[in-house]
């Protein structure tokens, strides 16, 4: 009877199979690619294009996770289906249903192509194509945590003759820090290693995960799975850290 | 002073309806579920109401967003903010440097934990440090949402005491919660009684208690003994016809008419055990039952016994060294007597609650 309570680990085993694989790999050769500049590029573009995507995600994001926590009814389930969306449809779905419209030949990108700007294909599409899919993460972490919260600390704020933005900032805000930076963290990681709506949207440049899909197709194992092993490391670290602060701010 | 002006809310099956004008210390007293925070969330502005309309000291407040309105709230669970100390609670309410945190601090005795988390306070504690912060701002009224159930029991007492000599000497206006008919009888100048989403009754707290103006009021502040009856009287006393027959009052006021079916009731401190061979008090004449005690509890250093008479069952409380010389526990079968200047005739309510 005693094997059967570890045979269900069988999967946890599975499961860390490719962290275990990222250190197999782990080889000298990784700091002769991290040389090329190719890579870096593609590694320079990952981070500040996820940079820019979180920074709008927590400028829109965090309110309207606010305003969706603070109201009820049909059209609250309505929006929080869209919101949740992105996380069930196959990223290259979104990727091509964006596509279809943002493309020079669809009726938003066609707008933009007149004044000879085009959407695809640019540093804005791969933040177009970011936000879409990792966005939400912001958005669903820091509605529960705006809902966990007593909305009497915040008619205790208002009755202090405080404004709803005052106590926005100054309670709503702090109380629900750990999933908004949970939340944002999320976003950022996911946008590192976004790739299938990336791929339709913004071949290049080349992110980190477009650039290790090429580098594949050209070079095999060998040569992408250095660059594996830094997205991997990346998200190891990330992971780390979420739960890090998660944990200390709940103790405060 | 507060004024409501036909403030109506729909929730649910509960129609808040309440009209009337609030200041000195006011209880709300009713039951569970009668719509009295609800009451104070509209006053607060933490909820809308469907109509009426809401004045502060002659200003109209109806529409003006909690923020604008200077009220001071203590909710039921005190609601501090818990990412705060003490002093920061009460600093993110008030100006720095006015002196009225260190006023209010050193009044309410909380000077000593200022720099005490909030989670680490009892609920005696935390009901000062709210009360505290309510007040730092000096708001032109006060609400109060049963600000002592968390504290505990021994406190209680000795808390709503000193609560109401502070409010008394910063003579603010103030609307207190409750379902205790000891603690409103303990804070407030008057109560009002809440029941179904409307006030029944406001008065001087003391009248409500002698003189309940319907079965419900009475009911609710402990007067078991309600009884009907038909006018048949309306002299220097009023005379009614009753199950056990005929009950004299001198006590009520005028305005009902003979043939009229009433209520009344009498306290059960006023029921009076009748002694064999005893000249019978004036005060009780035409008031005498007889009847057989059916229950004795001691509650106390007080004995509630139940008579019942021919048809109708009467509770009397008896302090214990006057029912141990009347050997009333060995007794069966007793007389006993409603005093006349405590018979209370109410008009009769329609629906029973």
């Amino acid at each position: 009877m005693r094997f059967s309570k570890y045979l269900p680990f069988l999967l946890f085993l599975y499961l860390l199979l490719p962290s275990l694989s990222a250190l197999l790999n782990f080889s000298p050769k990784i700091f002769v690619e991290l040389n090329k500049k190719e890579l870096f590029n593609a590694l320079l573009i990952s981070l500040s294009s996820a940079t820019v995507t979180t920074s709008i995600s927590g400028i829109f994001g965090i309110p309207l996770a606010y305003i969706i926590a603070r109201s009820s009814g049909k059209l609250k389930s309505f929006i929080e289906a869209v919101i949740i969306s992105p996380l069930v449809l196959p990223p290259i779905v979104t990727g091509l249903l964006l596509l279809s419209i943002l493309s020079p030949k669809g009726f938003i990108g066609a707008l933009f192509y007149n004044f000879d700007l085009r959407i695809t294909r640019t540093f804005f599409a791969i933040v177009l194509a970011q936000l879409a899919v990792a966005s939400p993460f912001t958005i669903i972490s820091a509605k529960s945590a705006f809902e966990e919260i007593d909305v009497k600390l915040e008619f205790a704020s208002r009755l202090l003759g405080k404004s709803s933005l005052e106590t926005f900032l100054k309670i709503s805000l702090p109380l629900a820090k750990k999933g908004v930076i949970a939340g944002l963290m999320m976003t950022f990681i996911r946008s590192v290693g976004e790739f299938g709506a990336t791929f339709m949207l913004a071949y290049f440049p080349k992110t980190l995960p477009i650039y290790l899909y090429t580098s594949y197709l050209s070079g095999g194992i060998e040569r992408s799975a250095p660059i594996a092993f830094i997205l991997w490391l990346f998200s190891v670290t990330f992971i780390i850290i979420i739960r890090y602060i998660g944990g200390r701010i709940a103790e405060t | 002073m507060l004024r409501l002006d036909k403030v109506c809310k729909k929730i649910g099956r509960l129609k808040i309806e309440v009209s009337g004008e609030f200041e000195n210390i006011t209880a709300i007293l009713g039951p569970n579920g009668s719509g009295k925070t609800t009451l104070l969330n509209i006053i607060s502005g933490l909820v809308k109401q469907d109509s009426g309309r809401i004045f502060l000291n002659d200003r109209e407040i109806t529409n003006l967003p909690p923020e604008k309105r200077n009220i001071g709230y203590v909710f039921q669970d005190y609601a501090l903010f818990p990412h705060m100390n003490v002093k920061e609670n009460l600093l993110y309410a008030g100006r720095d440097g006015t002196g009225k945190i260190e006023e209010i601090s050193e009044i309410l005795e909380i000077r000593d934990f200022l720099d005490k988390p909030v989670n680490m306070l009892s609920g005696g504690e935390k009901q000062k440090v709210a009360l505290a912060r309510a007040l730092v701002n000096d708001p032109e009224l006060l609400l109060l949402d049963e600000p002592m159930s968390n504290v505990d029991e021994l406190m209680k007492k000795r808390l709503i005491v000193e609560m109401r000599s502070l409010l008394k000497k910063l003579s603010i206006p103030t609307l207190y919660v409750t379902h205790n008919k000891r603690e409103a009888l303990l804070i407030a100048d008057e109560i009002a009684v809440m029941f179904n989403g409307r006030i029944l009754q406001i008065d001087k707290a003391d009248k409500v208690y002698e003189k309940p103006i319907n079965r419900s009021v009475a009911k609710f502040m402990g007067v078991e003994n309600v009884f009907e009856g038909i006018i048949k009287e309306v002299r220097r006393q009023i005379k009614i016809e009753w199950s056990e027959g005929f009950v004299y009052s001198t006590c009520s006021e005028r305005g009902f008419e003979i043939g009229e079916r009433v209520e009344f009731c009498i306290r059960p401190e006023y029921v009076m055990v009748i002694r064999e061979n005893k000249p019978i008090n004036e005060n009780l004449v035409g008031n005498i039952y007889h009847g057989k005690i059916v229950n004795s509890v001691n509650i106390g250093g007080v004995y509630e016994i139940i008579v019942k008479l021919k048809e109708e069952y009467v509770t009397a409380l008896i302090p214990d060294h006057i029912y141990h010389r009347l050997d009333l526990d060995k007794k069966e079968r007793i007389s006993i007597g409603f005093r006349k200047n405590k018979v209370h005739v109410m008009k009769s309510q329609d629906f029973h609650l």
